[in-house]
């Protein structure tokens, strides 16, 4: 099981993560011509800033995954394949459920839809397009191995502590 | 090892699986009154005009847990917790060594003249949602006692269907345990912009039928409205039969520990049928909400497969929903008034709204309307009662992320780092 790791030092914000995430999330996959399209590309990984520091923020594919277990509809589900958490559109009613619960804040709305829209890993890809395109390697797709579930879920709580 | 489920929503789907993923073969009997196949509740007003057929209510397998005995159509009458055994219907006996209560809720039916002969409906189930559909075939006006979230789907529903829809509220305004005075506002505008026409602070005195049809109702003023179909949706109660009728401690819904554990050893109970504690003020709630009986449906599934999880509590409000074309988030006490420790924050432009409720330096209640992005990360903040005073002048502004949150402490973004 892969996943993306972040060394924010790396980071230098300057979005490619953003942009190359809409593009491969559009229907055309160019980047001439998927700005224009509609419904308009969204991006799932963000880019944030505080302190002068910058931070990639993306969806943790969480263990107990709350948006999976809120949803009311049946959409959010976990791929059991590459364990990524997925959303279907063809059950998601734009309820906003899943926003309201995500502890990172990275599920987003595509309003011409009505659906909710989240990191799915790029499943066609070896290598999801922001870690392929990020031009400092902050961002990385390794095996989580090293990191066992258990250290996971202790991460979810302390995180949520605070 | 048999475990018994008496319920298969929310609560007993979530604990099905979390027994799952401790005990892969241990034995599940699943119990449901309803004939239907395990569905989502809360989508059943899509079946009102059809935008939905039962399919795609229907739960689906890969959010179903493996080898679950499931037996649809049974009602557990009897509880013997001594025996360990249930009735099922008349006398069916089934034993059991752990059980779990998760039989949910029913519609309040409240005592108004009528109300119970034809024409009249509550929307709880997949069968009601049909019954209400089958009636919207012959109907030109509708009207709708209780304008929370049932009452107003249920509204848009029938509105959508061009039925002539009138929604009665007791309170002055509408959906009033999610909403304030303001946002409440917004959304009149949008309801009155879909053609439902609401009535605040009144409620029906009587349902008038002529043969088996109803013709109209009264309201509290006198005044008569045409009806040909009404619907209520005024809150629901516990179903505590069961539980009553095996000698467990019961008060406002069914009494659980820490554990989700009820007065025996052997039972546990999860969802809209517990009574537990308000994660944000410590009080005592029943609570007739999805996200929670999904929560408290893991944490008695964790347990009642060996595990030790601790339930933390409820919340008394943990909403969201989009009405007329209008998203709306709202967590926790959205209520409390200022003083004494507590400040709200209210800001409001056009259809956004932003409330935010302070009790000293926790976060205790917000609604967002129009904009709810990262909603999810207040709500975390709220449910574990986080120390915001670092953090006060971020949560108000619009552009709050995550990104503010870990970027304040090192072991925070250190953890994000690790752990992928």
């Amino acid at each position: 099981m892969k996943r993306i790791f972040v060394q924010p030092d790396l980071c230098t914000a300057c979005k490619t993560c953003e942009m190359q995430c809409a593009i491969e999330h559009s229907q055309a996959r160019n980047i001439f011509a998927s700005p224009s399209e509609k419904p308009h590309p969204m991006n799932r990984v963000f880019v944030e800033a505080a302190d002068g520091r910058k931070i990639p923020i993306f969806c943790r594919h969480c263990e107990d995954a709350p948006c999976v277990a809120a949803c009311i509809s049946g959409a959010m589900f976990r791929d059991p394949k590459t364990d990524a958490v997925m959303c279907d559109w063809s059950r998601c009613i734009g309820c906003w459920t899943c926003v309201m619960v995500c502890p990172y804040g990275v599920i987003g709305r595509q309003l011409e839809l009505g659906k909710a829209v989240k990191c799915d890993l790029c499943p066609e890809r070896e290598s999801p397009a922001c870690v392929a395109s990020c031009p400092t390697k902050a961002l990385q797709y390794e095996e989580v191995e090293g990191f066992s579930k258990n250290k996971r879920r202790e991460f979810a709580s302390a995180v949520a502590g605070g | 090892m048999r475990t018994v489920i008496v319920g298969a929503s929310a609560a007993g789907m979530a604990a099905a699986e979390a027994i799952r993923k401790r005990d892969p073969i241990t034995e599940i009997v699943m119990l449901s009154n309803e004939t239907h196949p395990p569905y989502y509740r809360p989508l059943i007003p899509y079946l009102i005009y059809k935008e939905k057929t039962g399919e795609d209510i229907l739960r689906q397998a890969r959010l179903t847990p493996s080898n679950l005995d499931l037996r649809l159509g049974v009602r557990a009458t009897r509880l013997d917790p001594k025996n360990h055994t249930l009735t099922l219907g008349h006398d069916e006996i089934l034993s059991y060594d752990h059980l779990l209560i998760a039989t949910g809720a029913s519609p309040i039916r409240p005592d108004i003249s009528g109300l119970d002969g034809p024409g009249v409906f509550y929307l709880r189930t997949w069968a009601d949602a049909e019954e209400v559909a089958r009636a919207a075939k012959d109907a030109k006006y509708a009207v709708i006692l209780g304008a929370g979230r049932i009452g107003m789907k249920s509204a848009f529903a029938l509105r959508h269907l061009g039925i002539e829809v009138i929604v009665v509220e007791l309170l002055e305004r509408i959906v009033p345990q999610q909403l304030d005075v303001a946002s409440a506002a917004i959304f009149a505008q949008a309801v009155a912009e879909a053609g439902i026409r609401t009535i605040l602070g009144q409620t029906l005195k009587a349902v008038n039928h002529e043969g088996k049809r109803v013709t109209s109702v009264t309201l509290d003023d006198g005044s008569n409205l045409k009806a040909d179909l009404v619907i209520v949706g005024v809150g629901v109660r516990p179903n505590l039969e069961l539980a009553v009728s095996g000698g467990l401690h019961v008060y406002k819904g069914l009494l659980v520990d820490e554990h989700l554990r009820t007065s025996d050893t052997h039972i546990f109970a999860a969802g809209d049928v517990v009574e537990t504690k308000d994660v944000v003020s410590g009080g005592s709630i029943v609570s007739g909400i999805w996200t929670n009986a999904a929560d408290m449906g893991r944490i008695a599934g964790d347990n009642l497969a060996g595990g030790n999880s601790t339930y933390e509590g409820a919340f008394s409000l943990l909403n969201a929903m989009e009405l007329g074309g209008l998203p709306v988030v709202s967590v926790g006490d959205i209520e409390a008034l200022p003083g004494d420790g507590i400040e709200v924050f209210t800001e409001l432009r056009g259809q956004t709204y932003r409330k935010l409720v302070f009790d000293g330096d926790r976060l205790i209640g917000l609604i967002l309307v129009g904009q709810i992005e990262r909603a999810g990360i207040y709500q975390t903040l709220i449910r574990e009662k986080a120390n915001v005073s670092g953090l006060r002048r971020e949560l108000l502004g619009p552009r709050f992320h995550y990104g503010h949150y870990i970027l304040s402490k090192p072991v925070l973004t250190d953890q994000y780092v690790k752990a992928g």
